[in-house]
């Protein structure tokens, strides 16, 4: 081949004597790819600080062992320690055997004082700035059931006003849940006891269940939760209450710290108009069963599909 | 010619990159460096005790009544004064001024629908107790005997748990239960729950409260 380009081959290019000008070139070229991989790198060395090597080597919860779940528990309590100087309990607690939680919430009683939420928000641990409520408390009008028209930032002298109704909408844990199936890493399932929960430390943060969610029942940490250290409540359990870290998904558990204990959700304890009603669904001798055998029950967005066991009741 | 005045170009490109590379990381560098200072928690003010209260709406009322800031028994005036047999009669109605001139009973609010007797449920005998249907006492501590009476269905959800609050355990076996009694949430004289003033709204930000110049939100 003739022609400009038979000057110079490849191969003497590549194997050209080293020059002050190919020294620098070759300087400058390194010095670029340094600086991007570093630049590229650097988000994990924020990670480094928090992200232990054997909280990225962590199992499944279904595959751990005890003395495993027993390492995870100790870690996350340093964890709490080092971030807000208190000093909490984590526990992991099973579900009872035979045991199915339901709730049902009259809501010819509920007069919207919001006195569950937070009461939630004392027994849970949910941040306090960026704010996380999971109870949100619907007025509606009276005679209508279309939640397009509610109004859920109320802020009356009194209430229950004239004209109202108000429906207090928390997760449902549906027998059917939708967001257990969105979910790409099982890191949210459903307990025997019916408990919809979720693992925070195997939550990728990709929000597909809170976009599953017919509810809105699920709540992101955009951020570190905020909690003054005499707020916290320190009993943690590991599925339930503990102080979640950035970037996972967490909601309404019926308070399974409580309820596995024996002891009554917050939100039912602490309501004055007793319109809160919980129970194991199995027991014949238990209100909830009583509800569901004398009064009138309806469940919300049944077209759904989604078989809640949270029930909304009137009385006749 | 081309290849070499193409590898210039190229070459021209990297430097460029390279300078904003170094000079982008500097700055990430000097913000890093800066954040190490800043406190892991940010203020935040806690939740007023007062929001979290879950005592009853009515307290725990006894049949007892504050005349000049001292608290009486019905009975140190109903012996001493002995009822007259006239307001012992069954159709003495509730809104009258019988009481006047000792100031007693004065500020009270009746709105109990028909029931506007005071001994359908007061035992005119012995004021310090309620009366029952046969003429029997009902001891004070227990009105949910008395409303029975007449709130047979709203009974029956009371005792099956699902009228009124339950507090405790709903496991029974692992520990008590604490059922409300019916004059701990309602006035017996005006059995309309009362108002209340509801908790604050949800907060519409979306974002971390920051402090500017002080707090950093830091990871």
């Amino acid at each position: 081949m003739n022609g400009p380009f038979k000057t110079r081959s490849i191969n003497e290019i590549t194997y050209a004597p080293l020059t002050r000008r190919s020294f620098l070139k070759f300087g400058a070229a390194a010095a670029a790819a340094y600086a991007g991989f570093s630049v590229a790198l650097s988000p994990l060395k924020d990670l480094k600080e928090h992200l232990s090597i054997e909280e990225f080597l962590q199992q499944h919860y279904e595959r751990l062992t005890a003395e495993h779940m027993q390492k995870i528990l100790a870690r996350i309590e340093k964890e709490i320690e080092r971030d807000y100087h208190v000093r909490a309990t984590v526990k992991d607690i099973k579900p009872m055997h035979g045991v199915e939680y339901a709730f049902a919430l009259n809501i010819g009683k509920c007069i919207g004082c919001r006195r569950c939420v937070y009461g939630c928000m004392a027994e849970n641990n949910t941040s306090r700035d960026p704010q996380i409520q999971y109870i949100r408390v619907l007025e509606m009008k009276k005679g209508s059931q279309n939640v397009e028209e509610s109004e859920h930032y109320y802020d009356h002298e009194w209430v229950p006003q004239a004209d109202k109704y108000y429906m207090p909408v928390q997760c449902q844990q549906c027998q059917n849940p939708p967001c257990t199936k969105a979910c790409p890493v099982k890191a949210t399932w459903q307990e025997p006891d019916g408990i919809i929960v979720v693992d925070y430390n195997w939550c990728i943060g990709c929000r597909y269940c809170m976009a599953a969610c017919p509810y809105w029942a699920r709540r992101f940490n955009f951020a570190k939760p905020a909690l003054p250290p005499e707020d916290i409540n320190t009993d943690m359990a590991y599925l339930g209450n503990r102080i979640r870290p950035r970037g996972v998904v967490e909601k309404c558990t019926f308070c399974l710290r409580r309820v596995r204990q024996g002891m009554q959700p917050a939100c039912v304890e602490v309501c004055p108009t007793g319109s809160r009603v919980f129970g194991n669904v199995r027991d014949p001798k238990s209100p909830i069963h009583y509800i569901l055998n004398n009064k009138r029950v309806y469940i919300f967005k049944e077209e759904a599909g989604t078989i809640p066991r949270f029930y909304y009741c009137f009385d006749v | 010619m081309f290849i070499l005045k193409k590898r210039r170009a190229v070459f021209l490109y990297i430097s460029t990159a390279c300078c904003t590379l170094i000079f982008y990381s500097c700055v990430l560098f000097a913000s890093q460096a800066e954040d190490q200072n800043t406190p892991v928690i940010r203020d935040v003010i806690p939740l007023p005790q007062n929001w979290l209260d879950a005592s009853p709406v009515r307290g725990k009322p006894q049949l007892t009544f504050y005349l000049t800031q001292f608290l009486y028994k019905c009975n140190e005036c109903h012996i001493d004064l002995k009822t007259p047999t006239y307001e012992c009669d069954k159709y003495v109605k509730m809104p009258t001024a019988f009481h006047l001139p000792l100031g007693a009973h004065r500020d009270m609010v009746f709105n109990h629908g028909i029931n506007m007797r005071c001994f359908n449920c007061h035992n005119c005998a012995n004021l310090e107790t309620y009366i029952d249907y046969d003429g029997s006492e009902i001891p004070a501590d227990r009105p949910v005997l008395l409303c029975r009476k007449c709130h047979g269905t709203t009974y029956r959800d009371w005792a099956a748990g699902v009228h009124g609050r339950i507090n405790g355990y709903w496991d029974t076996s692992g520990g008590a239960q604490e059922k409300l009694e019916c004059n701990q949430c309602h006035n017996p004289h005006h059995p309309h729950f009362p108002l209340l003033v509801p908790r604050p709204p949800p907060s519409q930000a979306r974002i971390p409260h920051i402090k500017k110049g002080k707090h950093r939100e830091h990871e």
